[in-house]
């Protein structure tokens, strides 16, 4: 009887959990636009349907970005790194457009012009790899470096941005520590060359099966699912929704929001500035000039970092930036007046919305332009 | 073959379902062909030395059983190839690297060149435990505790069975041989029991342990010069509950896998973390391989005479029976011996013979301040042991995970130094997730403990909480089940 009891219970809990994955599944998240909140769109503007400002460097932008390059005339590049302040804006209505199109047609009389790159969250080890790799590819003259204090809380690479780079086994040249982290994350397995694109991202689900027989088993039985089933190809988006919620779950529970203040985690730091010191060495030993700057962030609030922390920030970002003639410091942390800021929906159950210290309108990514255009013309004098 | 994979659960679909179908007397042979089956999908090639300790220790046995008590000097000469086979194997395989490895340094120490050329060895999986296992047929038959298997098939399943053939729980062959040699009736029963343990290991492994893994690994990959002593504590209990999700998901699943065949294996898990004591803790974890060290090794040691195989211990390094039987010292020294060879079989590396020597020290201390307990009564309280049990167990987990045994001292010099408390280093989630863990595991015992047990009055509550509770852990398995990381105890 209890047997029998029990299988009544895990047949109807299996059926309620197939009807529960099948409703979830139907529910499609942008991940990207949830770190956003939807009063902020994501937009890479392109020329002549080519692109010039990219977010993944895979090959179909990269090899977009350097037609459209060659196109123009191969012109110097001024290569601008950023983050979603770079792509966000915030209530952004048909025509609005960000800085790194501003600055592109700010720059297109002259004989030179800017690319852009951004990727959400990106940590300066991501720029360092980044730039490392578009300097091999593109004449880059020049370098626009924001330094967000917020991005030095994140750290590693992540490879769904490089996977151009890791495909051609892209290594970085030196021998610091943060040099040899990185290439150890994007190394590539002689086997993951082989397989084709789809095939590697389920190989690297599998990877406690590295080099046994069942490593093939799996694979293949893999692939049937997929094929067979929706909910089961559509596992990443379920595990993505899981983290999402438990992210807002402990927003709510410790009632963390966009003003509660983010803490430095020494580690990633001290790997992120190292990371910075190697992009700078890096632009050194290649004549790059870089423009390095503090980013606008909302100052008609209390900002979210302890402020005595963010002085000794920006302090070391400028006596590390006095070290090198070829580096020039700029502070725009005050530039953007706070009605030109937004608001993003609230990470926690209960609230509404929050204030969003990253994103601005259209009006604060022309301040910016103006700003930036500015300093890179009077340091290319 | 690893469990959280598809491939697993297409043969486990298969197999079970071929051996309800089969005739009863095919059964035995079916197991052990999908047990070589299972062993082979990791590596084919080394499925010989599965075969060659199992049909050795096969043949020893039944020659053992020929014997009478007046052949002594040949019964040991038995008892002693047998082990020389399966500990000879354990030592190459396992063992050879590190054995050269100290040579060297000697050989270093001396100024002269050491061994340079040594073969490239890969450890095969589950080697120690069915090594382990076979070790104890042959000295049960020995010590006549068993009479040896003559059907080959069914003494090849007792090693071989593969939920338990690469990480356990080690059994003995009183436990299972006469539950293989019956094989009993189908009963729906078996199927159910079954896949709740199944759901319940998979849950353990694929959401809580693999979901942890990237934590842990993300804090001990900080230099141990940036750690601070809270910082420390996290790690070692972060790790601690991987570990033990990990492994206790493991022994889930396998426990399940064999119900499904009707099979009953010994549990190997009992809330270990809500242990009062460390005697206590080594009754809760990993009881099949602390029963089984005491049984073939401890108490051998020690020189007391196993005298009863059928009442199998519960686990733990128990020395009630030492009483009069043996010195003060030859027990100490055998309790300090068997710790360091315990851990020795978990790694070879200095770092496990620490971490065997550390609970070696934590059981003698417990034993040595037995008096104090007795007159200072607040100690005797169980949250006061329960406290210091976890905080200690948790600590000694931290050579386990360290790169090397410097970091290791380091780590535990910066618990003890005020100032180290000073400050954090690890990313907030790190603290919350390793606090939540702890909330979670100590209101599960205290619930399945105290409150279950006792809530009859509710008893029509509970299909619709299970309903409720299995659902939530099939969508979770579903999203989560991926054979991302191996098990911890594979590398053992």
């Amino acid at each position: 009887m209890k047997g029998k009891l029990l299988f009544f219970e895990i047949l109807a809990a299996t059926i309620l959990a197939g009807v529960a994955i099948y409703f979830l599944n139907r529910k499609q998240n942008n991940f990207e636009n949830f770190a956003l909140g939807k009063n902020t769109s994501s937009y890479f503007a392109s020329i002549d349907k080519q692109s010039i400002h990219i977010n993944k460097l895979n090959q179909t932008s990269l090899s977009s970005l350097k037609t459209g390059w060659i196109n123009r005339g191969q012109k110097d590049v001024i290569f601008v790194l950023g983050n979603s302040q770079t792509h966000g804006i915030n209530q952004k209505k048909k025509d609005h457009t960000n800085y790194a199109e501003l600055l592109f047609r700010d720059f297109t009389p002259d004989s030179i012009e800017i690319l852009t790159h951004s990727i959400q969250n990106a940590n300066l080890q991501e720029h360092l790899l980044s730039f490392a790799y578009c300097k091999e590819i593109l004449p880059i003259r020049y370098l626009v470096l924001p330094v967000f204090m917020d991005d030095l809380r994140e750290s590693g690479i992540r490879k769904l941005f490089f996977p151009k780079l890791i495909a051609d086994n892209f290594k970085l040249e030196g021998q610091s520590e943060i040099i040899k982290k990185i290439n150890a994350e994007i190394k590539v397995e002689e086997v993951l060359d082989t397989l084709p694109n789809a095939a590697r991202e389920i190989k690297e689900d599998f990877a406690s099966l590295d080099q046994t027989v069942q490593e093939r088993s799996e694979l293949f039985l893999n692939n049937i699912l997929d094929s067979l089933s929706g909910s089961w190809r559509n596992r990443p988006n379920l595990r993505g929704q899981f983290f999402v919620n438990l992210y807002i779950l402990r927003n709510t529970v410790f009632n963390i929001n966009a003003q509660t203040e983010r803490p430095i985690i020494p580690q990633r730091y001290k790997e992120n500035m190292e990371a910075l010191k190697e992009i700078l060495k890096y632009s050194e030993k290649s004549n790059i000039k870089v423009l390095l700057y503090i980013p606008p962030i909302r100052n008609d609030v209390k900002i979210p970092y302890n402020l005595k922390k963010y002085g000794e920030f920006k302090g070391e970002l400028k006596s590390l930036a006095d070290n090198y003639d070829n580096v020039s410091f700029k502070n725009f942390e005050d530039i953007v007046p706070g009605s030109l800021w937004g608001t993003k929906e609230a990470t926690s159950f209960f609230d509404k919305e929050e204030l969003d210290f990253m994103h601005f309108q259209y009006k604060g990514h022309q301040i910016l332009s103006d700003s930036l255009s500015k300093s890179i013309r009077s340091f290319l004098r | 073959m690893i469990f959280n994979s598809v491939t697993f659960l297409s043969f486990l679909i298969v197999v079970v379902f071929l051996y309800w179908v089969l005739k009863k007397n095919y059964r035995i042979w079916f197991i052990f062909l999908a047990s070589l089956t299972f062993y082979g999908f990791w590596r084919w090639e080394f499925l010989s030395l599965v075969l060659i300790s199992t049909i050795a220790d096969y043949l020893i046995a039944l020659e053992l059983g020929r014997t009478d008590d007046s052949q002594r000097t040949r019964r040991k000469a038995l008892l002693i190839s047998s082990l020389l086979i399966n500990i000879g194997l354990l030592a190459y395989f396992k063992y050879l690297y590190f054995i050269v490895d100290n040579i060297n340094f000697l050989y270093a120490l001396t100024g002269s060149q050491g061994i340079t050329s040594i073969p490239e060895i890969i450890l095969p999986l589950g080697i120690s435990f069915y090594t382990f296992q076979t070790i104890s047929y042959s000295v049960d038959a020995y010590r006549r505790h068993i009479i040896p298997e003559k059907n080959f098939a069914l003494y090849g399943c007792y090693v071989t069975f593969f939920p338990q053939l690469v990480a356990g729980p080690i059994l003995r062959a009183n436990e299972v041989m006469d539950q293989l040699r019956l094989r009993p009736g189908f009963k729906i029963g078996f199927i159910s029991e079954g896949i709740e343990r199944i759901l319940y290991g998979f849950f353990l492994k694929v959401v809580l342990a693999d979901n942890i893994a990237p934590l842990v690994d993300e804090a001990y990959n900080i230099p141990v010069s940036q750690l601070s002593a809270l910082d420390v504590w996290s790690m070692a209990f972060l790790f601690g509950f991987q570990i033990y999700f990990d492994f206790a998901g493991y022994s889930h699943i396998a426990i399940g896998c064999a119900k499904l065949m009707g099979i009953d294996f010994p549990e190997n898990f009992n809330f270990p973390y809500a242990a009062k004591s460390f005697k206590s803790f080594w009754k809760r974890w990993h009881i099949s391989l602390s029963s089984w060290i005491r049984d073939y090794l401890y108490l051998p040691l020690a020189g007391v005479k196993v005298i009863d195989p059928s009442k199998r211990s519960l686990g733990g390094l128990d020395t009630s029976e030492l009483k009069n039987e043996t010195s003060k010292n030859k027990k100490d020294l055998s309790l300090f011996l068997t710790w360091a060879i315990m851990g020795l079989w978990h790694g070879a590396n200095w770092a496990f013979v620490f971490w065997g020597i550390f609970h070696a020290i934590l059981v003698y201390s417990e034993r040595k301040m037995k008096f104090i307990r007795e007159r200072i009564k607040i100690l005797s309280f169980p949250i006061i042991g329960w406290g210091i049990t976890i905080l200690l167990s948790m600590i000694a987990w931290i050579p386990f995970r360290t790169q090397s045994l410097s970091e290791t001292f380091i780590m535990y010099k910066k618990l003890l130094s005020p100032k180290m408390y000073t400050f954090l280093s690890l990313r907030e989630n790190i603290y919350l997730v390793t606090a939540l863990l702890f909330l979670g595991v100590t209101i599960s015992y205290l619930l399945s403990e105290y409150i279950i047990p006792h809530a009859k009055k509710w008893a029509y509550l509970i299909t619709p909480l299970n309903i409720v509770k299995f659902t939530v852990i099939i969508i979770l398995v579903f999203t989560f089940f991926r054979p991302i990381n191996q098990f911890i105890y594979f590398q053992f």
